[in-house]
């Protein structure tokens, strides 16, 4: 049975995996379906968050952190540089509160707490899995390849996704009570309308992003997943 | 007359506050409007948060004004109308405001702390302790003695089934609020209109033939208790219970559900009640329709039998009508943490308390104009009271309110209501505390209290007991004793602070220690020779045990809270010299 | 006194009166429902930011991305949470 034997078969699994141990061929597989996809006229992007960068080295372009880039018509091709990201991504949380509340410099305990919560080994792998699910969530692509890091943090958190939205769930619900109250007290001082509540929207979003990432990729009839072994 | 008294307390209000008051405000405390508040500093949407001047004057209003002002001038005017005016005139004046004004000033300067953490900072590390059980002490007082005052008020066959039907308006209320997210202006139409068509049917012939049915169900002597301190009747007793019942409801149920939205709907009964007497005198001073000379005679005497010598026992019964400590710690826990600008804090916390002086002088009239002619007070026994002191409140509005043609039985009826609902606003919240404190007090040894039905009925059993076994005058005088302490208490903490802080302190300590040694001698008195001697051992073998456990509480309050007290005092005073030495650690 | 004068006096005056009013008989309540609603932020806090006591909850990436919105509340969140209270701290 040949992989391509699978695409053909299969036309709506449009989520492939790749995963396995180190140096057994995840990248080339990868490359190689992504090829061989784009060649039948799909539009696929293949990506990866190995810093080792090893899709960079198979298709001989240094594309590092450096967003989807087209190699050739119909293939795109994303390494994604997760400390690059992280430095991005503090910078935009700082600019935000800076403009939310006119501060010229960030608060020492807001910014002390921005620099622990980002030297945390979480922070890594939340970061990755919020990237993949940007990508999925984003669409416009025909087909999805993603060459999963050796130990695939990712899958963790794939896995852990169920107990996110459980968890978001609650917390979603307990912003929904406190604005219970605050609509109370409103109602009571007879005030007009309250703004909206920027958490609970904020929170919506996060719920939004990972439930439809994860329903794709826990879906049988979207995903497909390969492990690479040793023949 | 009646209308002149109103006028003069009026008049010397306006002047203390502007020519007194403002002179402390400004040059001693120098409240700074631009000096950030705990609450605009702390702002934590829970603790501290900032509310505007004319807000927090309701609120602090609201929350000072229960029974002392009310009933409080009632009893002392058996001493005459004049002694009774001139203490509330001399004591919103120079003790009242102070306290009230000066504890809020000095919470908000020190973080928004209140008086357990001030005590423990300025006094002594035990001052705090005592303070919290001396607390708990003055908190059953207050039970007992608003509780003992309410029960036989509500037995009137006028009043409970418009009470009733007011809390269930009320209870409407909440769901309307909070359920239904109805607007407040509707509910509020609503509710209050179910409950006034609720108090007139009360007054109605059927509604009267249910409660005196109820009433009838028991004997007149239901608790037998002899030697003067009259029975307790099967009535008053089963009206108690549903007052307990009640209170029992606001300090266990969620309060959105209940305490909240019935306080909220009987709000506006005396809002109603308070204007309407008010406007009444106005109108009734000049039509004449009602006699408003006072019967009363301005001096009766300064030894009254069942009472004792008009020093000290006249100056704690007015009670909050004058200075109380109830205010300082509304001051401090609640008003403190809200006050926006610093300048507010005269007149929310002074402000409040000038305007319940006028509420005691309202009080002192309808003691002096309907004393007797209402049946109130017997001239035959040198002008003893001869029913309960709400009773002659109650009278009084409805006769006043009656010049507006509102029908008397009506106005009685808004009358207890007004009584009723001043009362177990703050009972409720009281018997809560009382909840949280024995928890917290006992629940580390005994884990029943940490469960807030157990602590809320073992409250509820003191205050029955109180209520049945205590002779209802004792223990007002109690009450007022143990709450012109705390305001001894409160006067003399902020004396130290001022103290320390190297202001001119005189203002605080010289009304703090006048109210200490009055204090002090009330609850001597009451505790020692009238409960002790009079009632224990000149008494031994004669009385009821129920009458010997009647004066063991009073004995034992009054001797816990003297000894507290004093220690609370040495302790103090250490504190102030050490602070007027400018030596004072303040342990932080 | 002008009549512009006059009518912002009254505007005034009447401002006040419903203020006083509003302060007795539903402050407390509005003030009861925000504070239930302030410790349940505060609570929203604890677990969104546990990871200012070192219990991460939240993955940290998102958790930084509620941060911007509960900058202001940090430090009295803090302060309230590390104060010492007593019996009359519970009284209002």
């Amino acid at each position: 049975m040949s992989l391509a034997h699978v695409f053909r078969e299969h036309p709506e699994r449009r989520y492939i995996m790749f995963g396995g141990k180190g140096g057994l061929g995840k990248t080339t597989f990868s490359a190689a379906t992504a090829y061989w996809l784009a060649k039948q006229g799909k539009r696929v992007l293949v990506f990866s968050v190995d810093p080792q960068a090893s899709l960079s080295d198979i298709f001989q372009r240094d594309i590092f952190g450096k967003g989807a880039v087209e190699i050739m018509p119909n293939l795109y091709v994303q390494e994604i540089d997760a400390d690059e990201h992280i430095r991005a991504y503090q910078d935009e949380i700082r600019q935000k509160i800076r403009d939310m509340y006119g501060f010229d410099k960030i608060p020492q305990e807001i910014e002390d707490y921005i620099q622990a919560a980002s030297a945390e080994p979480a922070m890594e792998e939340s970061a990755i899995f919020d990237q993949v699910v940007d990508i999925i969530v984003e669409g416009g692509y025909d087909y999805y390849i993603y060459d999963l890091v050796p130990l695939g943090h990712a899958l963790y958190y794939l896995s852990m996704s169920s107990v996110y939205d459980q968890w978001i769930d609650k917390i979603t619900k307990l912003r929904e009570e406190m604005r219970e109250y605050e609509q109370m007290a409103a109602r009571i001082k007879r005030e007009e309308e309250l703004p909206e509540d920027q958490i609970l929207a904020e929170l919506q979003d996060i719920r939004y992003r990972i439930s439809t990432s994860s329903s794709i990729l826990t879906d049988r009839e979207k995903t497909a997943f390969f492990f690479v072994l040793v023949p | 007359m009646a209308l002149v008294m109103l006028l003069v307390s009026i008049v010397l209000v306006f002047l203390g506050y502007q020519y007194y008051s403002k002179k402390i405000d400004q040059d001693v405390l120098q409240a700074d409007a631009k000096r950030a508040t705990p609450a605009k500093l702390y702002n934590d949407g829970v603790d501290f948060m900032p509310a505007s001047a004319s807000v927090l004057f309701g609120y602090q209003f609201k929350s000072i004004a229960a029974l002392g002002p009310i009933v409080g001038p009632i009893v002392a005017a058996q001493y005459g109308w004049l002694p009774a005016i001139v203490w509330i005139f001399l004591g919103v004046l120079f003790f009242g405001w102070v306290q009230d004004y000066g504890s809020a000033m000095l919470a908000m300067r020190n973080d928004g702390m209140t008086l357990g953490g001030l005590s423990y900072r300025y006094i002594s590390p035990r001052a705090r302790g005592l303070l919290l059980t001396f607390l708990y002490i003055y908190l059953l007082l207050i039970m007992g003695a608003f509780g003992a005052l309410i029960a036989p008020i509500l037995a009137k066959p006028i009043a409970p089934i418009g009470f009733i039907i007011l809390v269930l308006a009320g209870i409407l209320a909440g769901q309307m609020t909070y359920r239904w997210k109805v607007d407040l202006m509707i509910t509020t139409v609503v509710t209050v209109l179910i409950a006034l068509i609720g108090i007139y049917i009360g007054t109605t012939a059927p509604a009267q033939n249910i409660v005196g049915w109820i009433n009838g169900l028991g004997p007149d002597s239901f608790i037998h208790r002899p030697l003067g301190y009259g029975d307790m009747s099967w009535a008053n007793f089963f009206w108690a219970i549903v007052m307990l019942l009640f209170c029992y409801l606001g300090s266990v149920l969620p309060i959105w559900e209940f305490a909240q939205p019935v306080n909220y709907t009987s709000f506006w009964f005396v809002l109603l009640g308070l204007f309407g007497s008010m406007l009444g005198i106005v109108v009734a001073a000049f039509t004449g329709s009602v006699n408003t000379s006072f019967e009363l005679p301005a001096w009766i005497t300064a030894y009254q039998p069942h009472l004792g010598p008009i020093w000290p026992i006249l100056f704690v019964t007015i009670a909050c009508g004058a200075v109380s400590g109830w205010h300082s710690l509304v001051s401090t826990s609640g008003t403190a943490r809200q006050l926006e600008k610093e300048t507010d804090a005269l007149p929310v916390a002074g402000g409040a308390m000038y305007m319940e002086g006028v509420l005691a002088t309202l009080s002192t009239i309808f003691a002096a104009t309907f004393a007797v002619s209402g049946g109130f007070y017997d001239p035959e026994k040198g002008y003893k009271l001869m029913k309960g002191a709400g009773g002659v409140f109650v009278y009084g509005m409805a006769k006043f309110m009656n010049v507006l043609h509102f029908p008397m039985d009506l106005g009685k009826a808004i009358g207890i209501i007004f009584l009723v609902v001043m009362a177990l606003t703050v009972m409720q919240l009281v018997l809560r505390f009382m909840r949280v404190a024995s928890a917290e007090l006992l629940g580390d040894k005994m884990p029943a209290f940490k469960n807030p039905h157990f602590g809320t009925i073992v409250a509820e059993l003191l205050t029955l007991l109180i209520i049945v076994f205590g002779f209802w005058q004792w223990i007002w005088v109690l009450f007022g004793g143990s709450n012109q302490v705390f305001a001894g208490i409160a006067l003399l903490l902020l004396s130290i602070w001022l103290a320390s802080e190297g202001r001119s302190y005189n203002w605080a300590f010289i009304p703090g220690m006048l109210m200490y040694v009055t204090t002090l001698a009330a609850l001597l008195y009451v505790s020692v020779y009238n409960a002790l001697w009079k009632g224990i051992v000149q008494s031994w073998g004669q009385g009821s045990p129920g009458f010997l456990v009647g004066n063991l509480i009073s004995a034992a309050f009054g001797l816990y809270m003297v000894v507290a007290a004093t220690i609370l005092l040495v302790d103090g005073l250490k504190a102030f010299g050490k602070a007027k030495a400018g030596q004072l650690a303040t342990g932080d | 006194m002008s009549e512009q004068e006059k009518q912002s006096f009254f505007s005034k005056v009447r401002h006040v009166v419903t203020d006083f009013i509003y302060g007795m008989a539903s402050h407390e309540m509005a003030r009861q429902a925000l504070k239930t609603r302030g410790s349940m932020e505060h609570l929203f806090i604890l677990i969104t930011m546990g990871d200012l006591l070192g219990v991460p909850i939240l993955p940290p990436y998102y958790s930084l991305r509620l941060l911007p919105y509960v900058v202001p509340q940090v430090s009295t969140w803090k302060r309230r949470m590390l104060r010492e209270k007593d019996l009359t701290d519970a009284l209002a």
